[in-house]
């Protein structure tokens, strides 16, 4: 499943998926794979997006029924 | 001036990593398949017991005891053995005993039948081969076989036990 709060909120901070990966330390794929929900990240890499977007797990990573 | 002696941590993108793994256990398939291809057409061509096949027994051996030792000690196997507890009727330990036990058995059957066939005269003396080389094969064979087996399978539930008491006191 595609993760568009992620999306936006990297929009909102003003990044393209080349500027992210470089706060966060991954490959430019890997923002990319996450975000069209093709890659599942662990705990320490979403922790690690959510800091570097100033925003909480649940804002990002959690999924409303 | 101290910067030059530290080293910069490595940054490692998670899923490159996992990628990569990945492929790595690919290639040792990779290797497995070309040490089998070998080992067939070593066979086919030198036929056997020539001890054309040492290096890949070796390899394919080798491979086997070092996944087995490293996954007992860092505690995998006895995590697999308990998650196989969980939802199987029969317990791994019983399973293990069985196990030896067959495949002792098999082997002390292939071994009386070897003799039986090769260096018996007549049937009743192949009857009689086959029943002594098979019954000592098994008094060789499974206490060796059961000191291997059942010493995996303690030696990892101690590290297993060991790990999950580590675990409690944090």
């Amino acid at each position: 499943m595609k993760n568009i709060k992620l999306k936006l909120a990297r929009v909102e901070k003003d990044l393209s998926q080349d500027e992210l990966s470089k706060i966060v330390g991954v490959s430019r794929q890997t923002i990319g794979l996450i975000e069209s929900g093709k890659y599942n990240p662990s705990l320490s890499l979403c922790v690690g997006i959510c800091k570097a977007l100033s925003r909480t797990l649940d804002d990002l990573f959690w999924e409303e029924d | 001036m101290m910067n030059i002696f530290k080293r910069k941590k490595m940054i490692t993108d998670e899923r490159v990593e996992n990628v990569r793994n990945k492929i790595y256990k690919e290639m040792y398939h990779v290797i497995l398949a070309i040490c089998l291809v070998s080992a067939l057409f070593k066979l086919y061509k030198y036929g056997a017991g020539s001890g054309e096949l040492y290096l890949e027994l070796v390899i394919i051996v080798a491979g086997g005891l070092y996944y087995l030792a490293r996954s007992i000690f860092l505690g995998v196997f006895w995590d697999e053995v308990e998650m196989h507890d969980r939802t199987s009727k029969t317990p791994m330990s019983r399973k293990t005993i069985f196990g030896t036990v067959a495949l002792a058995l098999i082997i002390a059957i292939f071994m009386g039948v070897n003799s039986a066939v090769s260096y018996a005269d007549s049937s009743s003396q192949g009857i009689w081969y086959f029943v002594l080389v098979s019954f000592v094969s098994v008094m060789i064979y499974l206490p060796i076989l059961l000191l291997f087996f059942g010493g995996i399978y303690l030696l990892a539930k101690k590290i297993g036990m060991k790990n999950s008491e580590d675990n409690k006191k944090l």
